[in-house]
């Protein structure tokens, strides 16, 4: 497992090196220049890689034993509740906060909280609607009350 | 209880569709304009900064004085020196609810940026206050006057330190390095750092770490009220009224000034109705003692300028910036 | 002899029953606003800005500054409870509080923070009152190259807290600082690393990060941890208030804690965050069982909180003594201030000093109030943990969402937010040390800025690290925090050597 973090460690520098070549040195700039520092952190991320290397190395050699059992990255519930993220991030402004939130909260309520629907669907609704009402009415905070309600708040108020 | 909820189930797909029926019908405005539903006045930078307590302070007194019938809610878009700003702006083309306040340094970021659409994505609406600027250094410098300054600076390029705020590229450091190129001494030479804020800069030169500080001459009243700094020059074309006693540093021989102004616009392809309205409106506000009180406390001067002129401004602003931002090698290919 | 008649006066000011309400009001929206995470003293200060216009200006000041101290405690109690730094300054306190409710000792935690920031609220504010003028010549002393020098003493503080792998500490330092470095280049105006996105000129903020990381990370793997069906009901283990064992650990970490918060916090530009890293760091260092650190140590919790709550207090001084703010949120009061048509500065002491005393003793009522208020919310509050995960997780998503969108209302940065918290997830899996990364990532700017201001200052001289004393100083002790590691070593075992060849 160090191994992948070194290597990834050390794609990630190579990457940022690309990107640091490709920034603007203006004429204007001072001694050191927007480069400088940036390349720098290349060189102490490849320090760290080879420390890290060195490392393992080092462990594996002294424990004959196998390396106990990391816990291993699963992926899921982390790609679908990531995705279902994604999609309430995405229609966040415009079907509106209360609205998105509480669809959002009900699937995900649903399936980590099985079986208790009703207080799901309470909590659900509850927490969207309440938390719409102090922050973005009471509090003045910005959350988008989407087209939808937008229409309709509109219209009664004329 | 099956039939009284179909009935309201009714009601609501029957209100639901006169809503949405409602918008369509809705009329599209005749000769005079008026906000139909909430204004958002935007702002350019994050809660809590000086551009973002003015618009707040002016959405208040519209609501306070009723000046739109309407109400106004204040939403921040910060970052990219205003050009979220100008992004969200760009969503809502022709819509006369969407006003933004913007900081001067929005027509530098566009050009430094390669942005030149910016400038086809707004409707200058008015320019709102200015905040004058000026050469600040400690109350015990040698330095008395701008013409001192020009001939330190001759003799070495790095005598005198200078410390500008917010950004690398804008009005302030172009100042300086315009400044430079007066006195005939080589801008590269000049030693200029930048910071987040004027309050940084005084700090350092309190603290000797520099010289000079390009800042406000409202917000550092008190430092000079209690001896502790004092103003080379003003950088404007006029002394600024109320501070007549600052020469300015165009009198003194040198002819830079800049304008640190704030701007209100509107999104493109507004009519010339939704212009002269909130150009109105807008006047009304800064009548007002809220607001008026509040720009003196901050040192800032309020303008009262219209949109055409506005518009003339900014493409001069636009030119000027351009043609130092270009000499100075600052725009990012 | 005046100064006493005064300070009496401020207290008669700030006890009266409409300021009282105040400081009341204003410490229990702060405390709600702190809650969100992402929406600070700062948003909640500028929202109530309209509502003080017509107030008188010491009660205006009083409800803003209970507000100030209401976010930071607010800020604490998310973070112990759900992993969610409200503040950045509660990062750090992330680390030990949580696990500390894991363990079911969240009431604990909670009390702590409160007493702790109770505590060194009240000794800041003494020192705040007595030593504002000395205090601001200290300030004004640190230049670039002095900010230099103290960036690289708070990273060898710090390499204190390598633990197991110092490889993985390394990386995830310049992590942090890679992470830093993304947005506009200060000094010449140049992207760097923005991908060709206009959202990302200004950096990714701070909160995007923390919040991601911490709250969003946590969620993930407690979901995951859910699904597997390691459901873990948390017991509270013994009382909800603080033993006299807590009380004994947590004595010097809160005296420590105020010390180095108040005098970091003094310095403008340096906030609650970085004082609660070297905070940190010091307890680790001088604690007897550094192991325990990260798995629920209440000197972890202690030290933090309390100073992040001194450098509160500390970045008054500033803008009382000199009328130059030091933090965002100082800056914000500062405004106020001058709108009220007071300018704070070297002579509002002398000109004003009704006003300065009254705003010193409502900074101390607003401590008082804040533990008064906050000591039976605990009760409270922990109740949350009981919440089934399945219901409490998402609303934490929500949550984390809500307080990134209202500020910056900006979509973008939530998918950010998103991608932080799964990297967040990967990172705890992978055994990556979170405190060194989020040091990189405050100090990151401050380093590279620093040093390259300095040597424009200079015209490109080096020298001028060295020819000053507090930087020199601070290089000195710094060299000596890296090899002291080690060099002890190798000195003892040349002693068991020498003394093995003799024998």
């Amino acid at each position: 497992m160090p191994l992948i973090v070194a290597g990834v460690a050390a794609l990630v520098a190579a990457l940022y090196f690309y990107g640091t070549t490709q920034i603007f040195v203006s004429p204007f700039a001072d001694p050191a220049g927007p480069r400088a520092y940036p390349y720098l952190l290349v060189a102490l991320m490849l320090v760290g890689v080879v420390v890290l290397s060195l490392e393992h190395l080092k462990a594996r050699r002294e424990t004959a034993t196998a390396p106990r059992a990391e816990s291993a990255i699963r992926w899921s519930p982390l790609l679908p509740v990531s995705a279902w993220t994604l999609v309430y991030i995405l229609v966040f402004e415009w079907l509106g906060y209360p609205l998105a939130t509480a669809i959002y909260l009900i699937v995900l309520m649903t399936v980590f909280n099985p079986g208790k629907h009703r207080t799901n669907l309470a909590v659900s609704l509850s927490f969207a609607v309440i938390s719409y009402v102090l922050l973005a009415v009471l509090l003045g905070a910005q959350l988008p009350a989407g087209h939808v309600v937008e229409a309709l708040t509109n219209h009664f108020r004329g | 209880m099956r039939t009284i909820r179909k009935a309201a189930l009714m009601k609501a797909a029957l209100l639901g569709a006169m809503a949405l029926g409602l918008l369509v019908v809705a009329p599209a405005g005749a000769a005079e304009w008026k906000p139909s539903r909430n204004v958002e006045l935007v702002v350019g930078a994050g809660a809590g900064g000086s551009i973002d307590a003015q618009a707040r302070l002016i959405a208040q007194a519209i609501e306070r004085h009723k000046l739109i019938d309407t109400t106004m809610t204040v939403v921040n878009k910060p970052g990219a020196g205003s050009s979220q700003a100008i992004s969200y702006l760009g969503g809502h083309a022709g819509d006369g609810h969407y006003i933004t306040l913007l900081a001067s340094s929005w027509i530098g970021t566009a050009i430094l940026m390669n942005k030149p659409n910016t400038f086809k994505e707004v409707t200058p609406l008015a320019r709102l206050f200015d905040v004058p600027l000026g050469f600040i250094v400690k109350a015990d410098s040698p330095l008395k006057t701008t013409k001192d300054l020009a001939e330190a600076l001759k003799k070495d390029p790095g005598a005198y330190r200078f410390a500008i705020s917010t950004t690398a590229g804008n009005n302030n450091h172009l100042a300086v390095l315009r400044f430079a190129q007066l006195v005939g001494v080589d801008p590269k030479k000049v030693r200029v750092i930048v910071n987040d804020s004027g309050a940084t800069s005084l700090t350092q030169m309190l603290g000797g770490h520099l010289e000079i500080c390009v800042c406000g001459i409202g917000d550092t009243q008190s430092l000079a009220k209690a001896g502790q700094i004092r103003y080379l020059g003003s950088l404007r074309d006029e002394p600024i009224p109320g501070f007549e006693n600052i020469p300015t540093v165009k009198s003194q021989g040198y002819d830079v000034s800049i304008a640190t102004f704030y701007t209100m616009v509107a999104p493109k392809g507004v009519s010339p109705e939704i212009v002269g309205y909130w150009t109105d409106v807008l006047a009304k506000a800064i009548a007002t003692p809220e607001v008026k009180n509040a720009a003196e406390q901050l040192g800032m001067t309020i303008e009262r300028v219209d949109a055409a002129t506005t518009a003339a401004f900014i493409t001069n602003e636009r030119e000027v910036t351009s043609k130092r931002l270009g000499e100075f090698g600052f725009v990012q290919k | 002899m005046s100064a006493i008649h005064y300070i009496l006066q401020g207290f008669e000011t700030a006890l009266l029953p409409l300021n009282l309400l105040y400081v009341f009001v204003g410490t229990l929206l702060g405390t709600i606003l702190g809650i969100l995470p992402g929406i600070g003293p700062v948003a909640g200060i500028a929202l109530l800005m309209p509502v003080t216009y017509g107030m008188d200006p010491t009660s205006a000041l009083i409800l803003l500054c209970g507000m100030y101290y209401g976010a930071q405690y607010g800020g604490s109690a998310t973070a112990i409870l759900i992993n969610t730094p409200g503040e950045a300054s509660s990062m750090i306190t992330c680390i030990d509080g949580y696990q500390m409710a894991r363990k079911g000792r969240a009431g604990a935690a909670l009390a702590v923070s409160a007493w702790g920031s109770f505590i060194a609220g009240t000794l800041s504010v003494i020192g705040l009152a007595a030593l504002a003028t000395a205090l601001s010549k200290l300030a004004l002393s640190f230049g670039p190259a002095e900010y230099f020098g103290l960036m690289i003493f708070s990273l060898a503080a710090v390499s204190a807290l390598s633990g197991k792998s110092p490889g993985m500490s390394i990386i995830a330092v310049v992590t942090g600082m890679m992470i830093a470095t993304i947005g506009l280049d200060s000094q010449t105006g140049s992207t760097r690393f923005t991908l060709g996105l206009q959202d990302l000129e200004n950096g990714l903020a701070f909160p995007i990060i923390a919040i991601g990381l911490f709250a969003l990370g946590e969620v993930f793997l407690t979901l995951e941890e859910k699904s597997q069906g390691k459901t873990e009901i948390i017991k509270l283990s013994g009382s909800t208030w603080m033993t006299r064992e807590d009380w004994r650990r947590s004595a010097g970490p809160i005296v420590r804690g105020g010390v180095i918060g108040f005098f970091l916090g003094v310095l403008p530009g340096i906030g609650g965050v970085l004082a609660s890293i070297i905070s940190y760091a010091t307890e680790v260092r001088l604690s007897k069982r550094p192991q325990e650190f990260g798995q629920g140590a209440i000197e972890g919790v202690a030290g933090p909180e309390a100073a992040n709550n001194a450098a509160a207090s500390g970045s008054f001084v500033p803008m009382l003594a000199m009328g130059i703010p030091g933090s965002v949120t100082t800056a914000v009061l500062l405004g106020v201030l001058i709108m009220f048509g007071i300018q704070p500065g070297p002579r509002m002491i002398d000109d004003n000093p009704g006003l300065f005393w009254g705003l010193v003793n409502s900074m101390y009522v607003g401590n008082v109030m804040l533990l008064i208020l906050n000591l039976p919310l605990i009760g409270l509050f922990v109740r949350i943990l009981y919440t089934p995960t399945g219901i409490l997780m998402p609303l934490v998503l929500v949550f984390s969402v809500i307080g990134i969108y209202a500020t910056d209302t900006n979509v973008v940065e939530l998918e950010f937010l998103l991608a932080f918290g799964v990297l967040g997830y990967i990172f705890k899996k992978i055994e990556m040390p979170i405190a060194p990364l989020v040091l990189g990532l405050v100090l990151g700017d401050t380093l590279e800025k620093s040093f390259r201001q300095a040597l424009i200052l200079s015209g490109g001289d080096p020298s001028i690290f060295v020819k000053s004393p507090i930087c020199l100083g601070l290089l000195l002790v710094s060299l000596a925090c890296f090899l002291l590691p080690v060099v002890l070593p190798l000195l003892r075992s040349r002693e068991i050597a020498e003394s093995a060849e003799n024998a």
